[in-house]
């Protein structure tokens, strides 16, 4: 599978999140790099954005199973991955698959669960599999989590642990749609939803192929030396009490192949580098702040970015 | 860490050999090219004639008349523009006064004059020396009142005006274009090689005239240097012929009786030889330009031919100052250069660029990444010029103070990027588009 053929299904699955979701398409396409480079995403916004929906329309928008957990404070790692029972009738354990045995699965609100349930999302996400009763099984080879946060309502919430975070590729913001986008918004549910017209545009194999195609994009040496000058800078940052971890590196740099694949080119550019570290650093880094100031991660990268020679020509004469 | 030690200890080590084995060279070299600088002197004062008894001069005198101009010459590589300036113009003055000004010696200087002003065009043009365009600028007028001397003493000689009581011929202006023809040549061809040898010598001393510049810059221009040397030289040999010498004694007179019709010299009429009195005064070179006899219609095709080599070489010339002329747009106070930094040159293989490349190399993709360098550099206001660093590609085209160029800036952008980034091969359309889009 090319870079074209790469383009053109990611332009599908697009256009039909978009029959859903208005003037998100910066938002889908980032979503798309995240599932293309195997990564999870964390969508963090106030209610009523459409982070849910988003989910929605992605795992409709691909063939295959999607489950949906809505986390709760009582809820229990075994709602989350699944148990071994007794079997009265047949007189032995047996396994249930919880909601992770799928290829998208959405946790709702994630940050209502305490950290004990977070936590058994961490195997899954990042190895693929589950340990249960010291049995591993492995999951499905389309594996995608989109969870979603509020980050304004603290009371009764548990805040994701540093090692839950690192698991996730990106952590984006949906935002609030511009008034025009609004307007459009109302026609398009006025009568109807269009989520539940709406129909699958890839299968999962074309996700598994597409997936592994994107690490065949060509990434520069001096584009790797500009990543880890960036990543470098977060760990000697006096800002920063913890820096990017090195599986943070290989985030951005599989973020970037699969960003340069869904653009149509076969190579990165700094560019790339430049937009993705944005959200894919902010969420890994631990700053010298409390946890409300914490929230302008965004803006200590951005700073960092900023302040890091970009390999383009030695300007320096101009 | 150890390992980029190590490269800075190598490439340390090789600086330190390659500049013992160049300034030996150029020493060799130096003493090489004076010699061959005294010896067309001594040739052209007629030295050897006088052994034989045939010659004109005294020893000594000819030896002041050699030396002097040496020394003088070696000043003014020590003092500053100025302190030479006015130098140069007090003994020449003192020569003259004395009545020692001879033709060799203005020779020399003149030679020295021209060749001067085209290594400062050279350094100019081909390494885009900004400290050059700098000092050029503020020994200006110093220059022009150099040359102005210069240009003024060698009048005086051919006028015969400036020394009467010289012991030397005054020389017609026929053997003075001859001469200067044939000294310039030789003059010419001694100094490419002494230059190659110098600046290589000075690269690796890291000198700051040449020291920070790319390697095969200097290279290229050495090259450059030597081709155009030889196409003045090949130029002056036709400038030698016959029927062109006749057409510069023509103007020349004409200037010298115009210059007597108006009493400015205080000669009755032209003077083309003047022996001096005594038995062993001979006719020198001047009577070689004009015994010989040629039928008028046997010069044309002579002169056709001439002409066209001469137009030949004009062109290569002009081609040659063109191209590098447009490399360097004098739009700007500050222009185009391109400097590397310490371990970045990319003269020994051992050593490896990170991260950002300054040579240019000569393949499709080096000439993308230079077009698009170019285009930074002339398409970015000044103002913005500070904000550039820690810019992507894309970045610096919405820095454009001229809308209507981005369109053009973004399709240029585009190649760029793929030249710069990918491993794709770059066609000779790509670069062909990236022409086309750059003008």
């Amino acid at each position: 599978m090319d870079v074209l053929e790469i383009a053109q299904e990611c332009k599908k699955i697009k256009d039909n999140i978009e029959k859903v979701m208005v003037g998100k398409g910066e938002v889908i396409e980032l979503v798309l790099t995240a599932l293309l480079a195997g990564g999870h995403v964390l969508l963090d916004d106030v209610p009523g954005t459409g982070k849910t929906m988003l989910a929605k329309s992605l795992a409709r928008s691909l063939e295959g199973r999607f489950k949906r957990i809505q986390f709760t404070p009582d809820l229990l790692p075994s709602d989350v991955t699944g148990l071994n029972y007794f079997n009265q009738k047949e007189q032995e354990f047996v396994f249930r698959e919880g909601p992770v045995f799928a290829n998208v699965v959405l946790a709702d609100e994630i940050n209502r669960a305490t950290p004990r349930t977070q936590s058994s999302l961490l195997e899954c996400m990042e190895e693929r599999q589950i340990t249960i009763d010291g049995t591993t099984r492995a999951l499905e080879s389309l594996f995608f989590v989109v969870a979603t946060e509020n980050p304004i309502e603290t009371v009764g919430t548990f805040p994701l642990p540093e090692a839950q975070l690192d698991r996730f590729m990106m952590k984006l913001s949906v935002g609030f749609p511009e008034a025009q986008e609004e307007v459009y918004m109302m026609q398009r549910f006025l009568s109807d939803n269009p989520l539940d017209s709406l129909e699958a545009v890839c299968s999962k194999e074309t996700v598994v192929k597409m997936q592994e195609a994107v690490k065949h994009v060509f990434v520069h040496e001096v584009l790797q030396k500009y990543m880890v000058e960036i990543i470098q800078a977060t760990r000697t940052s006096s800002n920063i009490l913890a820096g990017v971890s090195p599986r943070g590196s290989l985030a951005l740099l599989r973020c970037v192949q699969a960003y340069a694949s869904i653009q149509g080119r076969t190579y990165a550019t700094p560019d790339d580098v430049k937009y993705l570290a944005q959200f894919v650093l902010p969420h890994r880094i631990v700053p010298l702040a409390s946890y409300e100031e914490a929230t302008d991660n965004r803006r200590i990268i951005a700073g960092i970015v900023d302040s890091t020679d970009v390999p383009v020509e030695n300007f320096k004469g101009v | 860490m150890c390992q980029s030690h190590s490269l800075y200890v190598k490439w340390g080590d090789n600086m330190q050999r390659e500049e013992a084995k160049f300034g030996l060279a150029t020493e060799f070299c130096g003493a090489a090219m004076k010699g061959l600088v005294l010896y067309c002197i001594l040739l052209m004062t007629n030295f050897w004639k006088y052994q034989e008894g045939a010659g004109d001069f005294q020893p000594l005198l000819t030896a002041s008349i050699v030396l002097l101009p040496m020394a003088l010459s070696y000043i003014y590589c020590k003092w500053d523009n100025f302190s030479c300036t006015l130098l140069h113009v007090a003994v020449t003055a003192l020569w003259c006064a004395i009545g020692a000004l001879t033709v060799s010696n203005e020779i020399y200087y003149s030679i020295a004059a021209v060749v001067a002003m085209g290594e400062s065009l050279f350094q100019k043009f081909f390494l885009g020396d900004m400290d050059a365009r700098r000092y050029a600028r503020r020994y200006k007028m110093q220059n022009y009142i150099k040359y102005g001397v210069m240009i003024a003493v060698i009048s005086m000689i051919m006028l015969q005006y400036s020394n009467p009581g010289s012991k030397q011929y005054p020389v017609s202006p026929t053997t003075c274009c001859g001469y200067m023809v044939v000294a310039f040549g030789v003059y010419v061809l001694s100094i490419i090689l002494y230059r190659y040898m110098f600046l290589q010598y000075n690269y690796f001393r890291q000198k700051e005239s040449v020291g920070g510049y790319a390697y095969r810059q200097l290279k290229r221009m050495n090259v450059i240097m030597a081709v155009v040397a030889l196409l003045l030289i090949s130029l002056s040999m036709i400038l030698a012929d016959e029927s062109v010498v006749k057409l510069a004694e023509k103007l020349l007179t004409g200037i010298m009786e115009l210059l007597i019709a108006l009493g400015v010299t205080g000669l009755s009429k032209i003077k083309t030889k003047q022996l001096e009195t005594g038995s062993k005064a001979v006719d020198v070179a001047e009577g070689d330009w004009n015994v010989r006899k040629v039928r008028p219609a046997a010069q044309i095709p002579n002169g056709l031919v001439n002409l066209v080599i001469v137009l030949v070489v004009g062109y290569v010339l002009f081609k040659i100052y063109k191209r590098f002329a447009a490399n360097y747009k004098t739009g700007n106070d500050e222009a185009e250069y391109i400097r590397v930094n310490d371990e970045k040159e990319k003269y020994f293989s051992t050593i490896k660029s990170t991260g950002k490349e300054t040579g240019f190399s000569n393949n499709n993709r080096g000439k993308i990444r230079k077009l698009y360098y170019k285009m930074i550099d002339a398409g970015i206001d000044k103002s913005t010029r500070s904000a550039v660093q820690g810019k992507t590609a894309r970045e610096l085209t919405e820095m454009f103070s001229k809308p209507y160029d981005r369109d053009n800036a973004r399709k240029m952008t585009k190649i760029y990027e793929k030249a710069r980034y990918s491993q794709e091969d770059c066609t000779d359309q790509d670069v062909e588009e990236m022409k086309e889009l750059s003008v």
